[in-house]
């Protein structure tokens, strides 16, 4: 026997007449339906998007890359926000000092990405931009090496070298997290902290403060600290609901909204045609969180 | 940072279930939600394990879909869904639990057999259900 969440009264279930099985909403099962349902699935029903924060990584990759937009400091401004800290777990992760790796980072958006324009160099049409970014990382770093390592071997005739210049900032790394497991497991937190955010007011804007509730009480917080679902009863009792069909309703319906604005985002890093949910999984799989 | 209490599985994996079977997805979420331990709708609808007490929360959880789900489709599968508890309870406990007549019934299960977008294992279940109608 599986346990029912909840625990509602068995007996008060059927305490009401049952309606009958087809009532007449659902007597048409039209292909129009399917079509109403799958098209808000596929997202055709997409919300408008018109701010930075909700464009999507390729329109603001080509805003950023071109000079003459008068958005094209809010666009870098926007994009350099998403890859901050994955950069940097990046670079972290590369056994450097948390200062050292601060200062690499931000060397790496001035000195890479906006002095050699690597949203210029970014295709939608050849491969994913989280995978140029790390490739361009991770060259920035040899190169970072490499110099540190011949500032050493040529220090100058007045050079007076800084004790902590002897291991140019890298140290023994203090996790096993490989580089580039870093950079994912950041960029996909980043992911789902925006993608809150953008679900978080596309709800209250449709006047869903209760599905937005319960989905952040039963999902969101477990997910994001460890916290325990808050029990359907107390959610119920709280909005005045059903009990726990009324609950697991309006959640699932919340669901649906992130799960379809997540996987927007996903796509909107890909090149065209990639599937979002084949990059979740190859995310998860590398961050060894699968099966 | 995002918590992982599982460490075999990140826990928005869920997400991606839109792209791999949208159609049941919404049931399969309702019945994870409220069951522990469920890992399906069509699974808990077919399996001789779950309990009569079971099929009645079933029933009860997706008469609310039927009737306030958000979109036309979703009211359609809480119907067919709705009925599926029904019949799961006629063959795995022989017990009637809706206060429908026979003939309602039989239009309903009628309907979900016709059903292209239902799993051959939930037709199977209706259609022996079918034979257990009490007239």
């Amino acid at each position: 026997m599986v346990k029912m969440n909840g625990e509602p009264d068995p007996q008060a279930m059927n305490a009401k007449p049952e309606k009958p099985v087809r009532q007449p909403e659902i007597k048409d099962s039209s292909e129009k339906e399917i079509q109403d349902w799958r098209s808000v699935v596929d997202g055709e029903k997409r919300p408008s998007q018109d701010s930075s924060s909700t464009a999507t990584s390729w329109t603001l990759i080509q805003d950023a890359a071109n000079t003459k937009s008068p958005t094209t400091v809010t666009s870098r401004d926007e994009l350099m926000k998403r890859y901050w800290s994955a950069v940097f777990a990046y670079i972290r992760s590369s056994g450097r000092s948390e200062q050292k790796a601060e200062d690499l980072t931000q060397g790496f958006f001035c000195d890479v990405v906006i002095g050699r324009d690597l949203f210029d160099r970014a295709d939608s049409t050849r491969g994913r931009f989280r995978s140029l970014l790390m490739s361009a990382v991770r060259n920035y770093l040899a190169d970072d090496y490499r110099m540190q390592n011949a500032k050493r071997r040529s220090p100058g005739s007045n050079a007076i070298r800084r004790i902590d210049d002897e291991n140019s900032g890298i140290e023994p790394k203090s996790s096993e997290t490989d580089p580039e497991s870093a950079f994912n497991i950041r960029w996909v937190d980043e992911l789902i902290n925006r993608t809150s955010d953008q679900v978080r007011e596309q709800l209250l804007g449709e006047g869903k403060v209760m599905h937005w509730d319960i989905f952040q009480n039963r999902i969101l917080k477990p997910c994001l600290t460890g916290a325990a679902p808050t029990p359907h009863e107390e959610l119920a009792e709280k909005w005045g609901l059903r009990g726990l069909p009324q609950v697991s309703n309006l959640l699932v319906s919340a669901k649906r909204s992130f799960a379809k604005m997540l996987l927007d985002n996903v796509r909107a890093t890909l090149p065209k045609g990639a599937s979002a949910s084949n990059e979740l999984n190859e995310l998860f799989n590398a961050l060894g969180m699968r099966k | 940072m995002i918590e992982n209490n599982n460490e075999t599985q990140h826990p928005i994996e869920w997400a991606m279930e839109t792209d791999v079977d949208p159609f049941f997805m919404l049931a399969n979420w309702l019945v994870r939600d409220a069951f522990e331990n469920a890992e399906g709708a069509i699974q808990i609808l077919t399996s001789e394990e779950t309990s009569l007490n079971d099929f009645r929360n079933l029933k009860r959880l997706f008469k609310h879909l039927r009737t306030q789900g958000e979109l036309p489709a979703d009211r359609r599968l809480g119907a067919r869904l709705y009925a599926a508890s029904i019949a799961g309870a006629l063959v795995n406990h022989e017990r009637m639990i809706s206060v429908q007549s026979s003939q309602r019934l039989h239009e309903a299960f009628d309907d979900f057999t016709k059903d292209g977008d239902m799993p051959d294992s939930l037709i199977d279940l209706v259609r022996k259900a079918t034979t257990l109608i009490p007239e």
